[in-house]
């Protein structure tokens, strides 16, 4: 089945516009950040091989958000031999809650970006370290001459204040 | 494990999650954690969702640069013109970002309204999104790459660099004498620079010298110091030192965070097409009439697209202070370094002296005036 131009550009604007929502999903379920991405891209080249399946006018994010969660269970299964995954009852159960919970995601991405700014400069240097240069715990840890689980434990609570702020934001706009 | 307090063991098993630090015994506790608890499974949720904004706000700028390496950017437009994504003077890069994402959208939409284009038009987009993840999000420019790196710079961790430094010529010196380095210190600080380390703006600068064996650095306060016996240094707070000396410091140490703050603000960026698999970038930084940096006539830094590292930077060095120079600095290792090698304390052996504005001071302005000359010498 073809589909009109005009669809496609909205199919497109759709996905395009759920990447934020789908990258969270995928994320929830899989521990690994490498892996969580290449799910992503084969969730994304899936959507795009359904597009005409997809009726406009209906949960784009219902639709998109199987097909993801189908992505993640079959990659799963693939590698749990030799891989960290949750067993299937487990990935369904968290698949309920992450669906839930990202669909507020776009609001927390706006909250994020203020509570980032507000963070001191140390915490943003280590998030830095943590993200935008993708050090492990072990490479950050040897930098700042401190142990691993030292790392790890001000990562975990930089990111807690950093829920808590985009919460108390998200409750002052009424959109917790 | 699993004789921690519930809330502990969650709190440790969440950080281990999402910092890749599960071991196959930590799945199965936090699994039947989450399984008996909603309240754990929501905050489970909330953390990984957390981790993945992170990724996707932080390190989708991580990757700029990736997208000219999927092509579109080093190819001339119908007129001629320079590709948008080379040109970096005029628009405010908020503005080259949403044109540039305007554009590929454009270009997508184009080659979709083709259903022969199917496939191409789906490699297009998935290259965008893994790319940039989402239109709108920030476009590869050389200012952008910049002002990575200097983020990047900015943090503290410790890099060595080989400085390639030609000598410069006593005429070169002599010819401007009033804020000029004096005669020895030509010979002492500019001959064969060796290694010099760096974290954030403090340095220290070894030289290989073998004869005359010195150390030369700026902590974190600014002071600056210099031993050249293992039992001997002096220091210099910031607010004495010489205008020479402070030059002298910027330029060799070449502060990278500083150099990459003035280079963003006022010198005009371009960069090169890149090379095929090319894990680098060149951005060309040419001083305007309006660059602070007087010193500075151009620079090339060669940037690691991955980790906004820079690899390889080469100045030409200009105006009173020298004859135009070609410094290069070369990186040569990543590797954590004790916080008192950035001191002075960190260079001298037991038992040892600090000539200082509070020690000595007539002493340490008599050995200034012997190692730099007389023309600049520190007052006591």
């Amino acid at each position: 089945m073809s589909l009109k131009s005009t669809d496609l550009e909205h199919f497109v604007s759709q996905l395009t516009r759920h990447q934020t929502r789908l990258r969270g999903l995928v994320r929830c379920l899989l521990f690994d950040a490498g892996q969580a991405e290449d799910v992503l891209q084969d969730t994304n080249v899936v959507l795009l091989r359904k597009a005409a399946e997809f009726q406009s006018g209906t949960d784009f994010w219902a639709w998109a958000s199987q097909v993801a969660r189908f992505q993640v269970l079959t990659h799963a299964r693939q590698t749990s031999r030799n891989r960290l995954v949750f067993d299937d009852d487990m990935l369904a159960i968290l698949a309920e809650e992450a669906q839930v919970q990202a669909e507020l995601l776009d609001k927390r991405r706006e909250a994020l970006t203020l509570c980032l700014d507000q963070l001191p400069s140390t915490q943003r240097q280590l998030l830095d370290m943590r993200y935008l240069m993708n050090h492990s715990m072990g490479q950050i840890g040897a930098a700042l001459s401190r142990p691993e689980g030292s790392v790890r434990q001000t990562l975990y609570r930089i990111r807690e204040a950093l829920l808590n702020c985009i919460g108390r934001r998200m409750a002052a706009e009424g959109t917790a | 494990m699993s004789d921690e307090r519930p809330q502990d063991e969650l709190t440790s098993l969440l950080s281990a999650a999402v910092d890749h630090g599960l071991t196959s015994e930590s799945l199965a506790r936090l699994q039947a954690l989450l399984r008996s608890d909603s309240n754990a499974r929501q905050k489970y949720v909330s953390h990984m969702l957390l981790d993945s904004l992170l990724t996707e706000k932080l390190a989708a700028e991580s990757v700029v640069g990736m997208v000219d390496l999927l092509g579109h950017g080093s190819v001339p437009d119908a007129a001629g013109e320079t590709p948008k994504s080379q040109r970096t003077g005029g628009l405010p890069a908020d503005s080259r970002r949403a044109e540039v994402a305007d554009t590929h959208w454009r270009r997508l939409t184009r080659v979709m309204q083709s259903q022969v284009g199917w496939i191409v038009a789906a490699a297009l987009l998935i290259g965008i999104m893994v790319s940039v993840t989402v239109l709108g999000q920030p476009e590869a420019s050389a200012e952008l790459l910049l002002t990575e790196a200097r983020r990047v710079h900015s943090l503290p961790l410790d890099r060595c660099y080989v400085v390639e430094l030609p000598p410069l010529t006593a005429k070169t010196e002599a010819s401007d004498v009033s804020t000029a380095a004096p005669a020895g210190i030509l010979e002492l600080a500019i001959g064969r620079v060796d290694r010099l380390w760096i974290r954030g703006d403090q340095f220290f600068i070894e030289s290989s010298n073998k004869r005359h064996r010195w150390v030369w650095g700026m902590d974190e306060t600014g002071t600056a110091w210099l031993t050249f016996d293992p039992h001997l240094g002096l220091k210099l707070e910031s607010d004495e030192l010489p205008v020479w000396l402070g030059k002298l410091s910027e330029v060799l140490s070449m502060r990278f965070e500083t150099l990459l703050t003035e280079v963003l603000h006022d010198f005009e960026l371009s960069w090169e097409s890149p090379d095929v698999g090319a894990q680098t970038r060149v951005v060309r930084a040419v001083r305007t009439e309006h660059s602070r940096l007087r010193w500075l006539q151009e620079a090339q830094l060669e940037i690691d697209i991955e980790t906004k590292v820079l690899q390889r930077i080469t100045v030409i060095r200009s105006g009173r202070f020298a004859a135009p120079t070609t410094v290069t600095y070369r990186l040569a290792a990543t590797a954590a370094q004790p916080d008192l090698k950035y001191q002075i304390e960190g260079h001298l052996e037991e038992p040892f002296v600090i000539l200082s504005r509070d020690h000595q001071p007539e002493r340490r302005a008599e050995i200034l005036s012997r190692l730099f000359g007389k023309a600049n010498q520190v007052r006591p």
